[in-house]
């Protein structure tokens, strides 16, 4: 993997680290677009608070903007949630992979001729 | 920015040689190397430090796209034969995992069960509350049905 994939890894992680940011991304997984409005409604936040957290969202690449005359639409990117998905599937297949020939090793040694007393 | 929230996965495993054996395997360079890694690479152990606070350092180094990741950790939890804790962060991605083995005796088996967990903003934990990656699963399920003409 190349480095800037790890940093964007970061950034999603860092992005959906936050109970009012998932909840915004939450709500337009359920309705894919959504206006700034909507997309926040319920949380207790200034405009310039859930400002700063779709800017977040924004960063990481989970959510675009686009401005409908005084609108502004969000959109959930879920290519991106996918990245991070994988992520987690490609070190669970390593572990489970590593874990299958760690059993052969340790069996390998019991069957050994003990060189010590150990039980 | 190393900080994020909680991520974790869990994978067991039932190995038919006793715990004492299996801590050897998770301990020993030698031997660390012959079952480590993903499909295909080759691992080498520069260093196991085995006590509180020393050094793992490990090479992956994997063929097919002639690359070596190296990997360090350090040792935060020793218990012989029942349990290992160690830090670990690669290069090339800019996080820093802990990941946790312990060991219980089955007969003469044992039961491992790997915890391997992102690093955790004390901030988000209260928040995450380990829910967090079924979210992120049903969000990708979702992102998947969006996709779908």
């Amino acid at each position: 993997m190349a480095n800037n994939t790890g940093d964007e890894l970061d950034d999603i992680f860092t992005a959906l680290g936050d109970a009012s940011r998932r909840r915004i991304v939450a709500r337009l997984a359920r309705s894919g677009e959504l206006r700034v409005g909507d997309a926040s409604d319920g949380l207790e936040l200034s405009p310039a608070g859930i400002s700063k957290h779709v800017k977040v969202l924004e960063r990481a690449g989970l959510v675009s903007r686009r401005v409908e005359g005084r609108r502004h639409v969000l959109r959930l990117e879920s290519e991106r949630l996918l990245l991070a998905e994988d992520w987690i599937d490609r070190y669970r297949s390593i572990w489970t992979d590593s874990l299958t020939r760690l059993a052969e090793v340790a069996v390998a040694l019991e069957s050994e001729p003990p060189d010590n007393k150990e039980k | 920015m190393t900080t994020t929230p909680e991520l974790a996965l869990d994978v067991q495993q039932m190995i038919e040689a006793r715990p004492e054996t299996v801590f050897r395997a998770l301990t020993e360079p030698d031997l660390y190397a012959r079952w480590f890694g993903p499909p295909g690479s080759a691992v080498t152990a520069d260093e196991m430090d085995l006590r509180l606070g020393g050094r793992l350092g490990l090479q992956i180094h994997i063929p097919t796209v002639d690359m070596t990741v190296g990997i360090e950790g350090f040792y935060e939890v020793i218990e012989p034969s029942r349990l290992l804790v160690h830090t670990r962060g690669s290069m090339d991605e800019d996080l820093v995992t802990t990941v946790r083995f312990e060991l219980e005796p089955q007969g003469m088996s044992t039961r491992l069960t790997v915890h391997h967990k992102g690093f955790v903003d004390p901030v988000d934990l209260e928040q995450n509350d380990g829910g967090w990656r079924d979210l992120l699963a049903s969000l990708a399920d979702l992102g998947r049905a969006l996709e779908e003409p």
